[in-house]
């Protein structure tokens, strides 16, 4: 399998103790982790506009983007999938931010591209349903499905970063730490995770220049 | 947890005892540094602090319960110190792993929780030093 690079917005490290998602339980204790810190992009096509090495930050969904002028796609040859930075979402399966969004049928079609995808390309991949769900539904049955999720497409990948651009809506806010759980190790483990940091990361991952 | 713990009587004049403990925060967590952490200490019959940094993952994980907890025991005094930002505090308590949570009685360290742990093992060190008082 080629490198995964999977975000999923508002995934975050306080709900971890809460929920106690066994996936993500595993990898916390078993991969390479860190915390990502975004204090102001918190829309997600601002935080992926950001990771997708684009010089200019848009003020909403973006449009008429030709994938093969994403930068960290031409980095990396990587395959897009369900990416927030248009509505509905860039790439092989594409989901829409206006509408209801069900969170199994998103999971399922995701997974599956990405699972057939990464056998040949690199594939930079998010699911757009659960940050929205987050207020709507119960928090700890959206993580288990998530988690569910994670399991399934992580299992099968050699390299891959799981991360979050931000952490879960908080009042009237939403929390400055997303979450990073990686194959590979990073520079300065001690150093929080920047945004622009996890396009690097996965650039290298996918030209095989990590170091192990 | 011992058997005198589980004590159902020893229980309820623990809970008695605690809603009698006047003191009364308003359930949030302060933000400490250099500045105000010696007053906060001080100025809290029970305190507990919570050492933490942006980096770490497992302080992240601890925050909402240590949030939780503030709100449930207006009467205690709840703060947390980032490590990095004030190292000098975290170095006279000899805080060297994070998260740790330190427990004050009349401004003095008496306790100590390190790791990312359930808050049931914090309420447990919290109750026996309320119950003390």
């Amino acid at each position: 399998m080629k490198p995964i690079l999977l975000g999923i917005d508002s995934l975050s490290y306080s709900s971890f103790l809460k929920c106690n998602p066994r996936v993500l339980g595993t990898l916390f204790g078993s991969t390479y982790r860190g915390v990502v810190v975004n204090k102001e992009l918190k829309k997600p096509f601002t935080a992926w506009a950001k990771i997708l090495g684009f010089k200019e930050i848009p003020q909403t969904f973006m449009k008429d983007v030709k994938i093969e002028s994403v930068p960290l796609i031409q980095q990396t040859g990587a395959v897009p999938v369900n990416i927030p930075i248009t509505n509905p979402s860039l790439g092989e399966v594409s989901f829409s931010f206006s509408e209801d969004v069900n969170i199994e049928e998103e999971t399922k079609t995701v997974a599956e591209a990405i699972l057939e995808k990464a056998k040949s390309k690199p594939v930079i991949a998010s699911i757009v349903s659960f940050e929205k769900l987050l207020t709507k539904e119960d928090k700890c049955s959206l993580y288990s499905k998530v988690d569910s999720f994670i399991g399934k497409v992580l299992s099968k990948a050699d390299d891959f970063i799981l991360f979050s651009p931000y952490g879960e809506p908080k009042g009237n806010t939403v929390e400055d730490y997303g979450i990073f759980l990686a194959s590979v190790p990073r520079p300065s483990e001690h150093d929080t995770v920047k945004l622009e940091e996890i396009g690097y990361l996965f650039t290298k991952i996918a030209k095989g220049e990590a170091f192990y | 947890m011992t058997q005198e713990e589980k004590d159902p009587e020893l229980e309820k004049l623990l809970n008695e005892k605690i809603k009698d403990i006047s003191n009364k925060t308003n359930g949030t967590v302060e933000h400490l540094n250099s500045s105000n952490f010696d007053t906060f200490i001080k100025s809290h019959k029970v305190a507990i602090v919570d050492f933490w940094a942006e980096w770490c993952a497992p302080c992240l994980m601890l925050a909402p319960i240590v949030e939780e907890l503030a709100s449930d025991y207006p009467q205690v005094g709840f703060g947390k110190l980032n490590s990095d930002e004030s190292p000098d505090i975290a170095g006279r308590y000899g805080v060297f792993s994070l998260p740790t949570i330190l427990f004050f009685k009349d401004g003095n360290p008496v306790d100590e929780v390190v790791g990312a742990v359930p808050r049931e093992e914090i309420e447990r060190k919290l109750k026996l030093i309320l119950g003390g008082m």
